[in-house]
């Protein structure tokens, strides 16, 4: 860390360094030079003592000399001492400037004085020391000399003279020296003026560049500061997961992404507890959990992977306020991570993620693979059926689905309109019933019948009220989403898809669907351990109107199986009656004065005319007097009322009297004529006669 | 949808009404309507539903029923303000009610109040809603289940 700290600081260091070294240098050369002044003072004091020596020593002199002739003895003799003491002073001083040596300073103390050594100096030192020399030696012997004797006399008589041959000239060198000493420490203290004003600047410069380089770096960095907290912001406006940090207490921080504010509203969250932001949105068992999972992540000494899994947030479902009042659900997922700083939990990391899509996408994918059983139930299913049949079945049964919803959405007056909506209902449903089961389509046939099960109860009910009708509603939910989902099937599995579609809007079949017809009826006889076979002679089909085509098909299916289910005989029958073990059915289709007649014939058992009342009694439709006085003719005509069934049980194929009324209903639309041939034990024959593309006949009439 | 779903917003409303003892309410034929059409009378309460279903929903009615009402509870004020204030009372009611039935399963918003603006109504788009007319004195009023 250090050397990193250095290496990003290093500049500064350096500058700091050249600062103290620079600063250091100054002060070492301002010591020394000081200590030189010091000296140099020293020299030029002790200079200008020798010139006052010079004087002194004349001067002590000539007082002596006076004081031994006038004086008393003991003014003489201090007298002598005094310039005993100048002399030996002056000389040492001067031998010192001139060889250098220890002097007594001028208050006494011990000094060494160094040889001068400037050219003037030494001129003057030398010059003097030539004049001094003998002067010295004079006065040398003068003090040896004995006081008051005649050498004495001569010898200061002589020194007199000499000094003041001589004194000017000492005095005059003593001055030089002066001189020339001040000046060199003049020249000294100049160099250190000089010296320290170099190193100020020098300083000043260091400091400046110090100054510049700082606030450059500075600026760089709040640059790069200000820059990286710019990225920082833009990651965090940017990043899809709303991210947060948690302090040891729970409080949000002061910066989390933008993506909490989408997720959790627009507010401000920094300072926030976690709690808060949780509350109303999370059960409180999960919140304290949540808490307890937190507290053990701040716990430096559980390993954080290890307790993953106690993390009670990491896909709950909440429920959002959204903008029109309502509530958004989402699906969130928490993570929680420790931030570690220098080895210190400061906080943890909370990554919301919002994961509504995802589980969306599970949960289809789990719903898909439920489905696929029954998709591929389905699918086999549908794999046999003509795709172009298929189209229009789908598309009719959910115009007719859709029909069924318009009866329940009319308005009732009164108990009969809700059981008048029942058997309208029923005759739609019978239809689809009947086309589900030529197409060969178990799911839808069953669906059908259940529907029709309800429609069923729903009449037995007394005193029938509108909510009754609620799961029946819900049925024709179901139904609607079946067949939905037939049509997903078909769309997922078929190619070209576009070819579909365009057959779904062609308005009919443009040929009778024999092979349709052959399926249906060999199914059904099998259901019934019967068997028959299918003629079909129906060139006519195509001068039918092409809206007309699918009713009059259909007519013909409840017709079919009408014949299978009621007319033809189980084989040992047929055999006693000396008739062919498989029934036939003939389908025939002819024009007539533009006139289309058809007509579906079994020969079967015949409709027993006994049967036939006895069902009417049994089924309330008419009193017992009623049905005695009607006509063989009128009696056979009840079949095609609503509600009316010979079969005695009701499975998929017959028994709830829906569909000889639903032909019924359907001719009259086409404004045709049903005629009923029959010849009980022989055969039985149902026909109708339909205006052809032009005609139409307002009559419709059962015979 | 399950039926006991829907029954229990009918019997919320009919609740109401016995409530503010203005007599029963006569429920009609439910029938199925498409999403994409939603349909309103003057008055409509809306409460979201979210949890183990989500979708919508409301409660519609004609101005005149909620004036009549209000005159019946002796209140001469028949001001829009206190004719929304009176759907959203009603479909307050449903929506405590289901609360109450349907418990930690469903959540359930506070009502939105909203005059005609059929468009302002979001049904699910992947299932058709339950339309329940109901019939109170002449005034023909439907609750619209729209739950996934």
């Amino acid at each position: 860390m250090f050397s990193g700290l250095l290496g990003k600081y290093r500049a500064v260091v350096i500058s700091i360094a050249m600062f103290i070294i620079l600063d250091a240098g100054v002060l070492v050369l301002n010591f020394y030079i000081s200590s030189q002044l010091a000296e140099d003072a020293s020299n030029v004091n002790l200079a200008g003592r020798q010139r006052m020596l010079s004087q002194k020593t004349a001067k002590a002199l000539l007082d002596y000399q006076d004081l031994e002739v006038n004086g008393s003895k003991a003014s003489a003799d201090a007298s002598l001492e005094e310039l005993r003491k100048a002399v030996a002073l002056f000389d040492s001083t001067l031998n010192a400037f001139a060889k250098g040596g220890d002097i007594k300073g001028a208050s006494g103390e011990q000094l060494f004085l160094k040889p001068v050594s400037t050219p003037a100096s030494r001129t003057a030192v030398d010059k003097s020391m030539a004049i001094w020399q003998p002067l010295k030696q004079d006065f040398d012997a003068l003090f040896a000399s004995e006081v008051g004797s005649e050498k004495h006399q001569r010898l200061l008589r002589k020194l007199v003279g000499e000094e003041r041959s001589f004194n000017l000239s000492l005095l005059t060198l003593m001055n030089d020296l002066t001189v020339d000493l001040e000046g060199v420490a003049r020249q000294k203290s100049e160099t250190l003026r000089m010296i320290q004003a170099g190193a100020i600047t020098l300083a000043v410069l260091n400091f400046l560049l110090i100054l510049f380089h700082f606030i450059g770096q500075l600026r760089r960095s709040d640059a790069e500061t200000e820059q990286a907290r710019n990225e920082t912001a833009e990651i965090l406006r940017t990043v899809r997961e709303g991210l947060l940090l948690l302090d040891r207490d729970m409080i949000i921080g002061s910066q989390y992404s933008g993506s909490i504010s989408d997720i959790f509203g627009q507010q401000e969250f920094a300072g926030m507890s976690f709690r808060t932001l949780l509350k109303s949105l999370v059960v409180e068992s999960d919140m304290k959990t949540a808490e307890e999972y937190i507290k053990l992540l701040l716990n430096g000494s559980v390993k954080e992977n290890l307790v993953v899994s106690l993390n009670p947030l990491s896909d709950i479902e909440v429920s959002l306020p959204d903008r029109s009042g309502g509530y958004q659900v989402k699906h969130l997922s928490f993570r929680f991570n420790r931030a570690i700083d220098a080895g210190q939990i400061r906080h943890i990391l909370v990554t919301v993620l919002d994961i509504t899509e995802l589980v969306a996408l599970r949960a289809e994918l789990e719903r898909a693979s439920q489905n696929s059983g029954m998709q591929i139930s389905a699918l086999k299913e549908l794999l046999h059926v003509d795709k172009e049949a298929l189209v229009i079945f789908l598309r009719e049964s959910e115009s007719s689905l859709a029909a069924i919803n318009d009866i329940l959405k009319e308005r009732t007056t009164g108990a009969h309109d809700y059981h008048d909506k029942i058997r309208s209902a029923f005759r739609i449903m019978h239809r689809i019933k009947g086309d589900a089961s030529g197409l060969n389509l178990p799911q839808i046939v069953q669906a059908a019948h259940g529907f029709e099960e309800q429609l069923r109860a729903l009449e037995g009910v007394e005193k029938l009220r509108g909510g009754d009708f609620l799961p029946l509603t819900l049925a024709l939910n179901e139904f609607f989403r079946l067949i939905g989902d037939m049509k997903d099937i078909l769309d997922a599995f078929s190619s070209p898809v576009a070819n579909l579609r365009e057959a779904a809007k062609r308005p009919g079949p443009a040929q009778l669907d024999v092979a349709m017809l052959e399926r249906l009826a060999s199914r059904i006889a099998v259901e019934q351990d019967k068997e028959v076979k299918l003629v079909i002679d129906a060139p006519a089909f195509d001068l039918i109107p092409t809206g007309q085509r699918k009713v009059v098909q259909d007519c013909i299916v409840q017709l079919v199986r009408n014949s299978v289910v009621h007319g033809i005989e189980p084989r040992d029958e047929r055999v006693l009656y000396g008739k062919e073990g498989a029934g036939e059915i003939r389908i025939s289709m002819q024009q007539d004065n533009g006139q289309i007649r058809v007509s579906v014939r079994d020969d079967g058992r015949g409709i027993s005319i006994d049967k036939v009342r006895e069902r009417a009694v049994q089924r309330g439709m008419y009193s017992q007097d009623d049905i005695d006085s009607m006509q063989p003719t009128r009696i056979i005509s009840l079949i095609f009322e609503p509600g009316f069934s010979t079969a005695d049980k009701a499975d998929e194929h017959s028994g709830r009297g829906v569909g000889m009324d639903m032909v019924k209903a359907a001719i009259q639309q086409l404004n045709g004529r049903i005629r009923v041939a029959n010849r009980p034990s022989r055969y039985c024959e149902i026909s109708f006669v339909i205006p052809g593309e032009a005609d139409a006949y307002p009559v419709a009439e059962a015979v | 949808m399950e039926k006991e779903s829907i029954e229990v917003f009918i019997d919320s409303l009919a609740h109401f009404y016995r409530q503010v003892g203005v007599g029963e309410v006569q429920v009609g034929v439910p029938y199925l309507l498409d999403s994409r059409t939603p349909m309103v009378s003057d008055f409509t309460g809306i409460i979201g539903v979210s949890g183990k279903r989500r979708g919508c929903v409301y409660f519609s009615c004609p101005k005149a029923m909620l004036s009549y009402i209000l005159t019946s509870m002796g209140e001469r004020d028949n001001s829009s303000e206190h004719l929304c204030d009176l759907v959203g009372e009603i479909a307050n009611t449903i929506a405590g009610n289901a609360r109450k039935e349907f418990g930690a399963d469903f959540m359930i918003s506070v009502p939105v109040v909203i005059q005609g603006e059929p468009e302002r109504i979001h049904l699910p788009d992947n299932t058709r809603c339950v339309v329940i007319p109901t019939k109170w004195k002449s005034y023909q009023s439907i609750i619209v289940v729209a739950l996934e």
